[in-house]
């Protein structure tokens, strides 16, 4: 469904992403880990268009992604769950829910889908004309989910959904993405927490410095002692 | 009370009334823009004015005043839509964009009032437009012309129709979110660059009718252009930059700031002391009364 | 002391008496030799040594006194045109430089100084607003430059001291002291109300009316001024008509003065209750038909009574070049560039001070009037005003209206200069 063969992302002199290849398949979660700094955060920015590449090719079921637009790449069918959660401060929950239907023209889809998060996430419908930003923090991360889900994407890519957040709440996000796979719906997560990774996905690519090192399942990874001392002890 | 005092009550509430909606209608639409581009317009009382002027000189060459209102609303539309080509697209994407938009407009405010005196000043020194409909209604001892009743309304449903769209309108909504985080609107699929578009027309317009709907129902000269400028200006920055429902509020307490002030201190006064207000309430609540 | 009369029968004869004598001094060759002779008595600084006398026309071409500056070029434009037609003055043609001081004072004293250093103009005239004119004033006096004023009625304009500069309209504190006498003859123990623009012309007449209003048993009932740039008076409109005045008197700057009356009107103060204390052509267009009835002063107006042949005879031109009657500001610009040919043919030459001096010992006629026209040591003119009613307004092409009042009295019936600063 996704594939990235050789991508790059530079920063004037800096290179933060070094010829990526990666893809993911439908209905599959994929993890990315590794340690702060090593392009994750640019992968995932570069996948949705918010950062221009500098070589390589983003494939997005089977069509090439060439256009620097972001809402393009969303309408058709990418979603991404930003890094700092991207949400509306100052709008409500509701709102903040609504703008993720946003690229549904109809209405009565939005209303529908709004249905469908209050059902997955009863805590956002308590409180769903509170302000998003006087939420607590994990249930900042929940509307984030939240709102990433609402269009139904074909693809929804999470940046960095544990961060800040206490083990019991990372745990809970673990489930629901699990939930989320039972319905079909193909997740890239991109995560700094090797530990929820390993927990979730499936397959799982390891970066460093702006390049994947080695990738696998979680159990042959596991069992990789360069990876375990790099990165899993870190 | 005796028709003397009811008399004045009535003539102050009508006054403040009208021109407090006219000061939140134009206060509104550059809040839309200022709200959602992040671009302070400094050259809107001058786009108020040239409304107001064209119009005047449609009703001069005979047109009626409904008919030449629509004509300058197109017009406004078509104006606003090459500046936005010609000028204001270039400015989206440049990170200090407050300060360059300031300046630019500014320099064209210089412009624009330079090529005024030079036109209209010369055929005229104050304006006025035809009624839009004949007749007076009593409000006790008051007569009120119906014309000016028909510009509050106008004024109060355009405003109410503003309100409306942000609050609840898909478009709405994403020109909010657009205000609050760019980029995070962009991942929710907005096409960031057609909303400041659309805003930068949608809220030119509301100026333009704010332009229209003064003419109506005052008459005014060149200088009404620096006057409504400084006021939609402290209008946002007290309502909150991006809030029609600040606008309103702000813009009613400031028109009726100078009815009052103009009847029991005098006219000049008046002129004054909604910026006294303007303090007043920064002082108390600096962030603005109200958010997006 | 005072007397009311409609225009005396002598100005129709003395009128005809000024061109009669003055025509043939412009001819021949006894003026050039005066001309020649007088230039090359004179210091060389001064540039007009030959061409076109030069005069500076510095008026309101734009600005709220926009109405009052292109109704006083059209009347100028006449008459210099017939001057130079006639073979101009000395012998030379008579040219104004009109510039626009877009009614600001400080455009007027830059504009003078224009004028002054690179048209190297013989005098200055033009202004039609106080404003405008009291700013020339101090560049006139400063730089020793005879300063005709046509139409500014501020009385600082002639205050003691004053040298260079001549006003050809009566004083306004003056007109303010009229318009008491008036209402006290019209209803004794009135009520009044005044409501006025923020400006020096206005300041004068109120400062003159506050004066005699007391002693004319006359009670101020209320007193609004407007800021310049207003463009409402519901409110204060409103204002007065719960004080139940007999009389208003209204004067804004520009066609707020149309907002005022007109609002007032709308809230049913009645026509005959408005007095303005002066109105001009453009202006009555201005307040129309529904104004029938209402009063305002005038200098001249073509539904006064007595007009001498020469008076009807400049409304009948006036009227067939312009499409509309004239007023006051047309007349007394008409018969600037005449009172111009006047001193600078007393004056022999076109030299400054030689001017300032003919201007100050003439004894001259208006040429559509006959009224004289003579200034005393401070450069004024006689006092009188005549109080027109109006009866119709015909759209934008005339108007009918008839004397009701006239009055001439001494400058020093009132303490001007203490009442006007």
């Amino acid at each position: 469904m996704l594939e990235i063969d050789q991508v790059s992302v530079r920063y004037g002199p800096f290179l933060a992403l070094d010829g990526v290849s990666l893809n993911v398949n439908e209905g599959e979660i994929v993890g990315v880990i590794g340690p702060n700094g090593a392009g994750k955060s640019s992968l995932a920015r570069a996948i949705v268009g918010l950062e221009p590449t500098a070589g390589g090719s983003i494939r997005f079921g089977g069509q090439l992604m060439q256009s620097g637009v972001v809402h393009e790449r969303i309408t058709q069918g990418l979603s991404l769950v930003p890094e700092g959660r991207g949400l509306f401060a100052q709008m409500s929950v509701e709102d903040n829910l609504l703008m993720g239907a946003y690229t549904m023209r109809a209405s009565a889809a939005r209303e529908q889908a709004l249905r469908e998060a209050f059902e997955l996430f009863p805590v956002l419908d308590e409180r769903r004309d509170q302000r998003a930003g006087t939420l607590s923090g994990g249930q900042q991360q929940m509307l984030a989910v939240a709102v990433g889900l609402m269009t139904h994407p074909r693809l929804c890519v999470f940046d960095e959904p544990s961060l800040g957040l206490a083990p019991i709440v990372i745990e809970q996000i673990g489930n629901t993405l699990k939930a989320m796979k039972r319905r079909g719906l193909t997740v890239l997560l991109i995560e700094q927490n090797a530990t929820l990774a390993m927990s979730v996905a499936e397959r799982i690519y390891v970066m460093a410095a702006g390049s994947i090192r080695h990738q696998g399942t979680p159990e042959a990874l596991m069992r990789n002692p360069e990876v375990l001392e790099t990165f899993l002890s870190a | 009370m005796s028709d003397a005092t009811l008399l004045v009550v009535a003539s102050t509430l009508s006054t403040g009334l009208i021109l407090g909606a006219i000061f939140a209608l134009v206060a509104a639409g550059v809040t839309i823009v200022y709200g959602c581009v992040w671009l302070p317009n400094a050259s809107n009382g001058q786009f108020f004015l040239l409304a107001a002027l064209a119009a005047w000189s449609l009703t001069g060459a005979g047109l009626g005043s409904a008919a030449a209102i629509i004509m300058v609303l197109l017009l406004g539309l078509v104006l606003s839509l090459g500046l936005e080509w010609l000028l204001v697209r270039r400015l989206y994407d440049v990170p200090n964009r407050n300060v360059a938009c300031f300046v630019l407009t500014l320099g064209l405010t210089q412009i624009m009032a330079g090529i005024f005196s030079m036109t209209w000043g010369r055929w005229s020194d104050q304006y006025t437009l035809p009624p839009l409909v004949s007749g007076i209604t009593m409000i006790g001892p008051f007569p009120m012309t119906n014309n000016r009743i028909l510009v509050l309304l106008i004024a109060l449903v355009v405003l109410a129709a503003s309100f409306a769209l942000l609050r609840y309108h898909r478009y709405g909504r994403a020109l909010r979110a657009v205000f609050q985080n760019r980029e995070a609107a962009a991942l929710r699929g907005v096409d960031v660059r057609a909303v400041y578009r659309m805003s930068f027309l949608l809220g030119s317009s509301i100026i333009f009718l704010g332009g229209l709907l003064f003419a109506l129902a005052y008459s005014f000269d060149l200088t009404v252009a620096w006057t409504m400028s400084v006021t939609a200006f402290a209008i946002m920055i007290v309502g909150g930059p991006g809030s029609v429902l600040g606008a309103l509020v702000v813009g009613m307490v400031f028109g009726f700031t100078q009815a009052i002030v103009s009847i029991f201190a005098s006219p000049t006064a008046a002129t004054f002391s909604y910026l006294l207000a303007m303090l007043a309430m920064l002082l108390f609540k600096p962030t603005g009364l109200f958010l997006r | 002391m005072t007397c009311r009369t409609s225009v005396r029968d002598v100005r129709a004869s003395a009128a005809s008496a000024v061109l009669g004598v003055t025509r043939p001094v412009l001819t021949g060759a006894v003026s050039a030799a005066l001309v020649l002779g007088g230039l090359t008595y004179q210091a060389p600084a001064l540039a007009q040594a030959s061409g076109p006398i030069k005069i500076g026309f510095n008026t309101e071409l734009t600005g709220p006194w926009t109405f009052f500056g292109n109704s006083c070029v059209a009347g100028l434009k006449m008459a210099n045109d017939e001057i130079n037609k006639a073979g101009g003055v000395l012998g030379r043609p008579l040219e104004f430089v009109t510039v626009d001081n877009q009614t600001s004072p400080t455009q007027a004293v830059a504009a003078s100084r224009n004028l002054d250093v690179n048209d190297k103009v013989v005098a200055l005239t033009g202004p039609t607003s106080s404003d405008t004119a009291l700013a020339m004033y101090g560049y006139a006096e400063q730089q020793k430059i005879p300063y005709l004023v046509p139409v500014a009625a501020f009385p600082q304009l002639t205050k003691p001291g004053t040298r260079y500069t001549f006003r050809i309209e009566p004083d306004a504190a003056g007109w303010g002291y009229v318009i008491a006498r008036f209402l006290e003859e019209r209803k004794p123990g009135a009520k009044v109300a005044l409501m006025y623009s923020d400006a020096a012309l206005m300041h004068a007449i109120v400062a003159g009316f506050k004066y005699q209003a007391p002693r004319s048993k006359l009670t101020i009932v209320s007193d609004v001024m407007f800021p310049q740039g207003s463009s409402d008076a519901t409110v204060q409109a409103a204002q007065v008509r719960a004080a139940n005045p007999d009389y208003v008197i209204v004067m804004g700057a520009g066609a707020f003065d149309n907002v005022m009356q007109n609002q007032l009107l709308d809230l049913g103060i009645k026509p005959e209750q408005l007095l303005h204390p002066y109105g001009i052509t453009t202006q009555v267009f201005g307040w129309g038909q529904r104004s029938a009835g209402m009063i305002y002063g005038s200098f001249f107006d073509h539904g006064l009574d007595n007009l001498p042949a020469e008076g009807r005879d400049f409304i009948k031109r006036f009227d067939a070049a312009n499409g509309r009657p004239p007023s006051y500001v047309e007349n007394y610009c008409y018969n600037t560039p005449y009172i111009f040919k006047q001193a600078l043919e007393l004056a022999g030459v076109v030299d400054r001070e030689k001017l300032r001096d003919a201007f100050s010992r003439m004894k001259g006629r208006e040429v559509t009037t006959g009224l004289p026209v003579s200034f005393d040591k401070n450069g004024a003119r006689k006092e009188y005003i005549y109080f027109m009613q109006l009866l119709s307004v015909d759209g934008k092409r005339t108007y009918a209206s008839k004397q009701i009042y006239y009055h001439e009295w001494d400058a020093d019936a009132i303490p001007v200069y203490d009442l006007v600063k």
